[in-house]
């Protein structure tokens, strides 16, 4: 599935800025995360509509740009997320990075890895469901 | 296609011939019309019959623009003001303005010049010419209009700013040439690229000046517009653009040397340089008639080629402006021009030229910071490979201009652009 990355400077206000936008766009976050350094971040977000998304964000400026993840719905248990590294690594699939969010007895786990493809079809094949 | 081939094409020794005597006609209208020069002249000793030509142009004194501020408004004009048939000045960023003035003649020596200038872009009566260099005090404007008119071509007179009627009217009269800062020029590629306007015009050559800029920015207005950069070289002072004019080869500005003498002199000791050195450029102007100037400094850094250029014109070249001797920055010690900044950064080819550079003083540390936007082209998902772009930027400045600075990404369009000269330094320190 497509996730949204924006940059952008660690000033106050920049992240309520995408907030707004992306709120006046009728655009719902599903889930979220920030890698950050000194002085940027990167913001990745799953989105009810990614491509209006971006467009939206597009418009104000942003540097924005989709991205391949890939979203495992498991169950909320001790041992699922290892079980989905075990596939991904025993498959030769590198994570470049993962977050995830858990609500009840609902997980869902966001992946970028360096072979979407590849890492889609060994996780059906062990019988994940995709988000 | 060269305006005047008589001239343009003239061999050396009857060009030096011309110059020689058209320099002495000059040094005696001027010793008895500008009080200024007459007193300068009297102080150095120098009398008329001194100057017996271009072999004794080092002999004459110097003209700064302060000289001319010091004179303001009409100082320095060589003529009574019912000759002078128009004025144009240019704003300083500090204190007055500089204020030149036109006689007829003078403003048919410049309408000539610039036909020249756009002979050798190849623009012609078969051609539209936008230009969009704004109409008034400032040369650029009238200047390229004149010799628009000269040449027969279509002029556009958009003059400068409102970005939306220059797109409209690029899209809509479909000129084949505009003029403008390159700078602008680039803010209108973007403006166009990003309305998906890009297909929509038939621009097929850019006439560029009254900023520096580097070849890099050069090659970054061709690829986006598809077009040919030309530049063209002028300062107010000495007639305003088409003083030099690149053609075609796009190899050094052709000098029209039958109006202006150019020198190359090291700005510290004010010596000439030997032929094809690097220095200061310094012009005097032996046909005007209002505001004749001796050696004015330009305070632009460049050299001169006096080989024949493939076009077949003879006359002198200039390279490229490489910096201003007063846009020059000490950082340290060292001599830091912000267009080698905007080079560095072309190079990793993949930020475009929109930059900063901050230099403030830390603990009696000068410092050095360059802001550069973060473009689409270049943003990455990833931490680890935004930070190695930041080193990679910071690697090549070092390279190129040898002390440490740091590079810092910012989100696009944050950094202020600009519809006249680009604003690229913010200097903190307070010395
Ligand atoms: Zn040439």
């Amino acid at each position: 599935m497509k996730q949204i990355s924006i940059f952008v400077e660690n000033k106050p206000g920049r992240l309520n800025e995408v907030t707004k936008i992306l709120e006046n766009c009728d655009i719902n976050i599903l889930a979220l995360t920030v890698a950050d350094s000194n002085e940027y971040g990167i913001l990745r977000l799953l989105v009810s509509n990614a491509e209006s998304a971006l467009d939206c964000l597009k418009n104000e400026n942003f540097s924005v740009k989709l991205v391949d993840v890939i979203a495992v719905n498991v169950s909320n248990i001790k041992g699922s997320l290892h079980r989905i590294l075990s596939v991904l690594s025993d498959g030769g699939i590198s994570v470049e990075y993962m977050y995830g969010y858990a609500e009840g007895e609902i997980a869902a786990l966001i992946f970028k890895t360096n072979d979407p493809i590849l890492a889609s079809k060994l996780l059906e094949e062990n019988n994940f469901k995709f988000l | 296609m060269i305006w005047n081939e008589h001239i343009e094409c003239m061999d050396r020794e009857q060009i030096e011939k011309l110059q020689s005597q058209r320099l002495c006609e000059m040094v005696e209208r001027v010793y008895y019309n500008v009080p200024f020069y007459r007193k300068k002249m009297q102080v150095l000793g120098l009398e008329i019959g001194d100057i017996k030509g271009i072999e004794d142009l080092h002999k004459l004194p110097f003209t700064t623009k302060d000289d001319l501020r010091e004179n303001y408004p009409f100082g320095m004009f060589a003529v009574p003001m019912s000759q002078v048939v128009r004025v144009h000045a240019s704003s300083g960023t500090t204190g007055l303005p500089t204020v030149v003035g036109y006689t007829r003649n003078d403003l048919s020596n410049w309408s000539e010049i610039v036909a020249r200038a756009l002979y050798g872009a190849g623009v012609s009566k078969e051609d539209r010419i936008q230009n969009s260099y704004g109409y008034g005090l400032f040369t650029g404007g009238l200047g390229l209009h004149g010799g628009a008119e000269k040449v027969g071509a279509t002029i556009l007179p958009l003059s400068g700013g409102n970005t939306r009627k220059q797109i409209q009217s690029l899209v809509d009269f479909e000129p084949t040439a505009i003029s403008c800062t390159p700078s602008y020029l680039l803010y209108l590629a973007e403006t166009l690229k990003e309305e998906e306007l890009l297909d929509k015009i038939k621009l097929r050559v850019a006439i560029l000046g009254a900023e520096p800029w580097t070849e890099n920015m050069r090659k970054e207005i061709e690829k986006q517009l598809n077009i040919k950069a030309i530049d063209i070289y002028g300062l107010s002072e000495i007639m305003g653009p088409g003083v030099s004019f690149e053609c075609i080869n796009q190899c050094g500005s052709h000098i029209a040397e039958d109006h202006f003498i150019p020198e190359i002199i090291d700005p510290k000791t004010l010596k000439p340089l030997p032929r094809g050195s690097e220095g200061e450029l310094v012009f005097t102007t032996i046909t005007k008639e209002a505001l004749p100037l001796f050696r004015y400094r330009t305070k632009d850094l460049s050299s001169l080629i006096y080989e024949t250029c493939e076009c077949g014109r003879t006359s002198v070249r200039m390279t490229k402006i490489t910096g201003r001797t007063d846009d020059m920055l000490i950082i340290r010690g060292v001599n830091v021009f912000p267009s080698q900044i905007e080079s560095a950064l072309l190079e990793i080819g993949e930020t475009q030229p929109h930059y900063m550079i901050y230099v403030d003083r830390v603990n009696n540390l000068d410092t050095l910071e360059v802001w550069v936007e973060v473009d689409e082209k270049f943003f990455s998902d990833e931490i680890k490979q935004l930070e190695a772009l930041t080193r990679k930027i910071t690697k090549q400045i070092v390279n190129i201009i040898g002390i440490s600075v740091k590079v810092k990404l910012v989100e696009p369009k944050t950094i202020l652009r600009s519809e006249g000269k680009a604003k690229r330094v913010v200097d903190r320190r307070h010395i």
